[in-house]
């Protein structure tokens, strides 16, 4: 316990009633630029092709990033529309309809550029406002986002103390008097925030900076006792035979508008854009996950009540080797445990990690850089039929780091390379060799992975059990590795009956609220890519 | 107020916390020290109720067995004049039939309930911080002196999923000052691992094993400490009858908090809200929200 339960129950009662400052933007330019691109969403999502649901996806990435970060506006936004090619292009493959949302669109990505996002305008000014004032203050937002509120204020920086960016930080955060906070307040999703900032406040005044038409969720500030009845007062009574909820803390709104509120751009006023995706999101197959943060540019996305292999290097910890649930006892500090377990004898060649990878991502890379829409065309023609391959094809360029980002099917790697056109070459050596070039490469990173290839190998559970046992016995190592390091690898013992080595990935954050195909989870993935599951 | 409550009626609570704190171990401790205040409260007296009980229960057979007499025996419904009578489950050899015998509250503790383990009577010096418990409560009744001397598990907390050590390094943030001297939570609460060589007057069931350091079946009121504790502690046999306080803070996951919403909205088919109950409890702090249901 960082902050003491008297501390926190003698603030909440010096400071009730607490407030929250709204202040919301208007904007007729980019109310165009948020209706048009919706508009496309909407009738992209219309079509059966992959391709377009894609391209979808990475406008909903975009514009729940402008509405929930104070990002600059810049070449930037104009370069998000890029994907869809020129406008020419955009008409011929889409329609009409399309293109004059995407005309519009771009028109106000342009004419946006001339001036200052508002947003980060409010943001400034509240800053140095509580910057004079010699405030307590802090800033919720999500880790990536960070960057962008630190270049509004270049020359006066802001230190990493004033940021809170997860459940953990804000419930070890000693009382203050301000937190900002730019977006809606959403418990899951683009811009979320723990439902505590309203039901365990920990700062007397909050300030939300959010665009028109953006509102916060219904029943944010959960509490499972009082169900969200916030702002009803002390004692909050009920209906007839319903349950008398005592001690429910009560909030004042204190609503500023900004900006040019008359003209909305389009007809209309502004809906709201991310309350719209969640819906969409909903009614596509997809699982919920919880995304587990394992370095700066890498996450593991798990699905509901997933076991995870998991070292807690706490000292005097019962089981510190052991399965634990992401968000309830996986938390934060703890290490993933990554088998990187013996593959099988591929006969005559035995590579280092990398070998493979190097030659088939490059020659992927060169393709992709030169002809990406033939190389996209021929993967699918393929059979590789997944929604979002472009994204998919850009991470498997990245070049082999803690893992080789790669097709998570063996049948899709399979179609990849022949697309590829890599073989052995024509050569006595090649000659000698047992299986297809394909499949070397595939073991090497079905190795990188960690997963259990030989033919026949047990179940995973029962290596589980087994790689329990061996690590116990490595405690001491692993407890002296983690003291010091992030990322780690322990080797095992050759006389063991696993061979190969366990990685650990220290736990940065753990976080809720994606939706995610399945093929995704449970691997290591680049964050670029896990955001647009994020809901 | 529900550990000397006779009613038959089981009641849940759940205390919402604004922040994580030691509250489960302190409403564990209260429970503990009201049940010192009451005659007979004790793991010997609550074996000889749970007998009773169960020989009112029309539905089912149980079965004893006996320290030294051979065989299994069933629990009779208890005769006219209160009187409980087993009888041996098998024929005997001899002419008068199968054993049939009186269960005295002074001899209970020779008869254990089939497939379990014999009632343990911790042994042990009586409670080293006798005087804590008789300033711990302004106005509360004074402790029997008997029992500071006996064990009894009629109330239990249940630790935390994250383990035994994690419950007890937050208990062990709260000290009480007597005069010059200074007690800890968990050692007032004398969880038996705890306080080893005194008798034991809490039980402590481990969430993140599912063990209890001591299985009785007398269990009145459970604590638990933590959503997860809360959520395995609803579903646990051992507690289906036990009045259950939850004991969550709210400064967590969207996910863990609706976990909790659900099993409240659940239980409401089965329970109603007991408001007269909450009626009654003093003003809590602000920011600490409560839910209480009773068994329709």
């Amino acid at each position: 316990m960082a902050v003491t339960p008297s501390r926190v129950l003698d603030f909440i009662d010096h400071n009730r009633p607490f407030v929250i400052e709204r202040r919301e933007i208007h904007s007729p330019v980019f109310s165009t630029l948020r209706k048009s691109i919706r508009s496309m969403i909407t009738r992209l999502r219309e079509g059966d092709e992959t391709d377009s649901q894609e391209v979808a996806d990475g406008l909903r990435a975009h514009l729940s990033e402008w509405l929930t970060v104070p990002i600059a506006f810049d070449g930037a936004l104009l370069e998000s529309m890029s994907a869809l090619g020129d406008a020419d292009g955009v008409e011929m493959r889409w329609g009409v309809e399309i293109r004059r949302a995407y005309d519009l669109a771009c028109e106000a990505a342009l004419t946006i550029q001339s001036v200052e996002n508002p947003a980060r305008a409010q943001v400034r000014d509240i800053v140095q406002q509580l910057r004079m004032q010699e405030n307590i203050w802090r800033i919720y937002c999500h880790r990536r986002s960070r960057v962008h509120f630190e270049s509004i204020f270049e020359h006066e920086p802001l230190t990493a103390d004033l940021f809170l960016h997860s459940v953990r930080d804000y419930r070890e955060a000693e009382p203050f008097q301000t937190l900002i906070k730019v977006g809606p307040l959403r418990s899951r999703g683009w811009g979320s925030a723990p439902d505590a900032l309203l039901s365990a406040p920990r700062f007397a005044t909050l300030v939300q900076i959010v665009w028109s038409g953006c509102a916060d969720e219904e029943d944010f500030g959960y509490d499972p006792v009082s169900r969200g009845a916030t702002g009803t007062g002390a004692t909050a009574a009920r209906p007839a035979d319903q349950q008398i909820v005592r001690g429910a803390l009560s909030w004042t709104r204190d609503v500023h508008h900004y900006g040019d509120s008359s003209d909305s751009g389009l007809s209309g006023p502004d809906l709201d854009d991310l309350a719209f995706f969640h819906e969409l999101s909903r009614s596509t197959e997809l699982r919920r996950a919880t995304l587990v943060q394992v370095d700066e540019e890498d996450g593991i996305l798990y699905p509901p009540h997933s076991q995870v292999a998991t070292f807690d290097p706490s000292p005097h910890i019962e089981d510190p080797i052991g399965y634990r649930l992401p968000g309830e006892t996986l938390t934060e500090d703890m290490f993933i445990i990554w088998p990187l377990l013996g593959a099988a004898d591929l006969g005559a060649i035995r590579t280092g990690d990398g070998h493979y990878s190097r030659i088939w991502k490059e020659r992927l890379r060169d393709t992709f850089k030169y002809t990406p829409e033939d190389l996209l065309r021929r993967l699918r023609e393929g059979g590789i039929e997944l929604r979002n391959l472009r994204y998919c094809v850009r991470q498997w360029c990245r070049p082999p780091s803690t893992v080789i980002h790669a097709p998570q099917q063996r049948r899709h790697f399979e179609i990849l390379i022949g697309v590829l056109g890599i073989d052995h070459e024509a050569s006595e050596t090649s000659r000698a060799l047992r299986r297809q070039w394909w499949e070397y490469a595939w073991s090497e990173i079905a190795r990188a992975r960690g997963e259990a290839i030989q033919t026949g190998m047990q179940e995973h559970e029962i290596i589980d059990e087994q790689l329990f046992v061996i690590l116990n016995e490595l405690l001491p190592e692993i407890r002296t590795q983690a003291k010091t390091q992030s990322v780690f690898e322990v080797e095992i013992s050759p006389d063991k009956p696993l061979q190969g080595g366990v990685r650990f990935y220290k736990v940065r954050s753990v976080e809720e609220g994606f939706l995610a195909p399945e093929a995704i989870l449970k691997v290591v993935t680049d964050l670029d890519t896990v955001e647009q599951w994020r809901v | 107020m529900w550990a000397n409550t006779e009613s038959v009626a089981r009641r849940i609570a759940v205390v919402s916390m604004p922040c994580e704190s030691a509250a489960a171990g302190l409403i564990a401790l209260g429970a503990m020290r009201r049940r010192l205040a009451l005659d007979d409260a004790n793991d010997s007296f609550s074996h000889f109720q749970r007998i009773e009980r169960l020989a009112d229960m029309k539905e089912g057979e149980t079965f004893l067995r006996h320290n030294t007499l051979k065989g299994r025996f069933a629990l009779e419904s208890r005769d006219p004049r209160g009187f409980v009578w087993v009888r041996g489950a098998h024929t005997a050899s001899g002419k008068n039939g199968p054993l049939r015998t009186v269960i005295l509250p002074s001899h209970s503790n020779e008869w254990r309930f089939d497939g379990e383990a014999p009632i343990q009577n911790i042994e042990g010096t009586g409670l080293p911080d006798g005087s804590f418990y008789g300033e711990l409560i302004q106005g509360a009744l004074p402790a029997i002196q008997s029992n500071l001397g006996t064990s009894d598990s009629g109330i239990c907390l249940a630790g935390r999923v994250a383990g035994e050590s994690v419950s007890k390094n937050i208990l062990d943030s709260i000290r009480f000052q007597s005069h010059d001297r200074v007690a800890a939570l968990p050692n007032l609460l004398t969880v038996q691992r705890w306080s080893p060589g005194t008798i034991s007057r809490t039980t402590f069931f481990n969430t993140r094993t599912g063990q209890i350091d001591r299985s009785t079946g007398c269990t009145r009121v459970v604590v638990a400490d933590g959503d997860g504790a809360f959520l395995r502690v609803i579903e646990a046999a051992e507690f289906r009858h036990s009045n259950v306080v939850g004991v969550v803070h709210r400064v967590l996951e969207r996910d863990r908090l609706e976990s909790i919403g659900i099993k409240i909205a659940e239980l409401a088919q089965w329970y109603a809200p007991d408001n007269d109950l909450l009626n009654q409890l003093p003003p809590a702090p602000g920011g600490i929200t409560i839910s209480t249901l009773k068994r329709r």
